[in-house]
């Protein structure tokens, strides 16, 4: 399986889509999901897990930093360069793109995510391209 | 959609204040020449004095020159008539001095100039003569002048002059009985005219003040006017953020919990949780597609509701025009289905790249195709896309039931679906009206050809670098 060795992390506030993730990436065979609920002391967390995750799934509107600044800090500590990070986001004004793309996020899936393209778009965000799927 | 800015009607400019003198007689506009002020005159108030003037003055001349023709005539030199030779003088030659001085743009010395020959003459009258009540008559021509050129002081000093001046010349050369009266009807005539000017002046002043209050009146409302547009526009711009902010947060809302529904459900129905019967499979089925329709229709009216309000932004950046045809072409095979349906490709092997949002352009092209194999139920649907110029045109045809020619505009109103016949099933009745807002924002068209019975052409047309897109991303 072509996951097997890849380890993610996801940080997402509601508890249904942790779930979805959750059953998307078991059936991908992804190695180990971890689910942050909340973005408090996020990067202490993050840098404490072991594996290192090799991508991270960012739930941007959440508390107590949203996914911007949670950006901003996963990238301003090194420690995760190399590493895509992507946005998750039901909301899909084109501002909010424009501002994600800006802000430096290596690619975009808007809930509801869909599960039969996500093994392919899971495998073209760990190669390194810019995913943007903001409409499914 | 963008917003468009709407050119209001220009007007034709109206002609200037010319054309009020072509309408008066020649008669008049010969006067008004003859009067005209000094063009190095800037100032509105004393090029009227100058007229006013000049009309007195030439009026005079043209009487004094009538005069000494008279004289001259009637007489023959043997009877002149001496009073009538001064005051023919006066009009016939001097006059014309000041004439001159005021056509040279010396009003006020021209006035003075006036004035002053007339009193000369006024006074002189009686002393050639001997006989003051003649000098009655013509008293109040140089105080009246005095006082529509002057001001009321210089009035009252010329009436108490004259008045002098007659009970000097009565006391010393003539007859005593009439001078008091002379002097008393001068006095009068004087003052009566002094205070009627100074009346007539007053009012002036005031209705002046009344136009400046006035004045100042209007120039507040305006400044007010137009600070009440800025407080609206601000409040408009404000109602705006909170309805960006709204559609933002609804958007949200609306799909996280679509998310657990369908995702969820296609677990269960693929078996991940347990084994499931075919039955419990169609059943699931159904839930999926019926939550996928959901998620549509919201999509579909937040994509109206951007639009209506005129939030819709472009996310634009050169798009490739290849990829999104094999995705399109990819996907009409799966909306085919198992459909009796050819589908086949007329598509330029090397499309340039134009300006624009990919996803929203890849949502009109989706939409068309999938109206095409919705609702054709067999035959074949021909996709095209093609280099016209400075644009790109893609096309959609299919062998449906067509449209008919009444109900075309039809299709692009929103909530809208034609009555021949055929309901499309799910349908939001928004599709059409997005795509046509989706292709003008992006500076294009969206329109159609059909036939009833004999399918139909949807086409679209985009500008390869349109000049109202801004590009969201530096174009690398």
């Amino acid at each position: 399986m072509p996951f097997e060795h890849v380890n993610a992390l996801y940080v997402e506030d509601d508890k249904l889509s942790r779930r979805v993730l959750q059953m998307m990436a078991a059936d991908a065979g992804i190695e180990t999901l971890t689910l942050f609920e909340d973005s408090a002391n996020l990067l202490e967390r993050a840098t404490a897990l072991d594996p290192k995750p090799d991508v991270i799934f960012l739930d941007i509107h959440i508390k107590p930093h949203n996914g911007f600044e949670m950006l901003k800090m996963l990238r301003g500590s090194g420690h995760f360069d190399g590493i895509p990070i992507v946005a998750m986001t039901a909301s899909v004004m084109n501002e909010e793109v424009a501002q994600l793309r800006e802000a430096g996020f290596n690619a975009c899936l808007a809930k509801p995510l869909d599960m039969e393209t996500f093994p392919e778009v899971l495998q073209r965000i760990l190669e390194g391209e810019a995913v943007w799927r903001i409409i499914s | 959609m963008t917003s468009q800015v709407i050119q209001p009607p220009v007007n034709p400019p109206t002609s200037g204040g010319a054309s009020t003198l072509r309408t008066s007689s020649p008669l008049i506009r010969f006067f008004t020449w003859l009067v005209r002020p000094n063009p190095a005159i800037a100032d509105a108030e004393t090029q009227r004095r100058s007229q006013l003037l000049a009309g007195m003055m030439i009026a005079t001349a043209m009487i004094g020159n009538v005069l000494i023709f008279f004289a001259i005539a009637a007489t023959n030199f043997t009877e002149l008539h001496f009073i009538d030779t001064q005051i023919a003088i006066f009009g016939a030659v001097i006059v014309y001095v000041p004439i001159f001085l005021n056509r040279a743009g010396r009003v006020r010395l021209a006035a003075q100039l006036f004035i002053g020959l007339m009193t000369l003459v006024v006074l002189a009258v009686p002393y050639t003569t001997g006989d003051v009540p003649e000098i009655a008559y013509f008293t109040a021509l140089p105080l009246l002048l005095t006082a529509i050129f002057f001001s009321v002081r210089a009035t009252i000093i010329l009436t108490v002059f004259l008045a002098v001046s007659t009970a000097v010349l009565g006391l010393t050369l003539i007859s005593t009985k009439w001078f008091f009266v002379v002097s008393f009807f001068i006095l009068l005539a004087g003052v009566l005219i002094a205070l009627f000017i100074w009346q007539v002046q007053y009012e002036e002043g005031l209705r002046t003040d009344q136009l400046r209050t006035a004045n100042d009146k209007l120039r507040n409302s305006e400044e007010t006017l137009e600070q009440r547009v800025i407080e609206r526009t601000e409040q408009l711009e404000r109602a705006n953020k909170v309805k960006s902010a709204f559609l933002a947060s609804m958007s949200h809302e609306l799909r996280t919990p679509l998310n657990a529904i369908i995702n969820f459900t296609k677990f269960v129905a693929k078996g991940s949780m347990g084994p499931i019967n075919d039955e419990q499979k169609g059943a699931l089925n159904e839930v999926i597609d019926s939550a996928k329709h959901l998620l549509s229709l919201i999509n579909d009216v937040l994509d109206m509701s951007k639009i209506e309000s005129g939030s819709l932004k472009l996310f634009v950046e050169k798009v490739d025009l290849n990829g999104i045809m094999k995705s399109l072409l990819a996907t009409g095979k799966t909306l085919i289905g198992e459909k009796n349906i050819e589908l086949h490709a007329e598509v330029d092997p090397d499309l340039p790249s134009i300006l624009g949002d990919k996803q929203r352009i890849y949502q009109v092209l989706l939409n068309i195709l999938s109206n095409a194999c919705k609702f054709t139920e067999e035959g074949r649907v021909t996709v095209s896309a093609h280099r016209v110029g400075e644009n790109v045109e893609f096309a959609v045809k299919d062998t449906g039931p067509g449209i008919a020619a009444e109900d075309h505009e039809l299709v692009f109103k929103a909530f809208q679906q034609t009555n021949t016949g055929l309901r499309q099933a799910g349908g939001t009745g928004l599709g059409m009206p997005i795509s046509r807002s989706l292709a003008e924002a992006h500076g294009g068209r969206l329109w159609l050809e059909s036939e009833l019975g004999k399918g139909a052409t949807f086409y679209v047309s985009l500008p390869i670098q349109s000049p109202i897109l801004q590009p969201t991303v530096a174009i690398n």
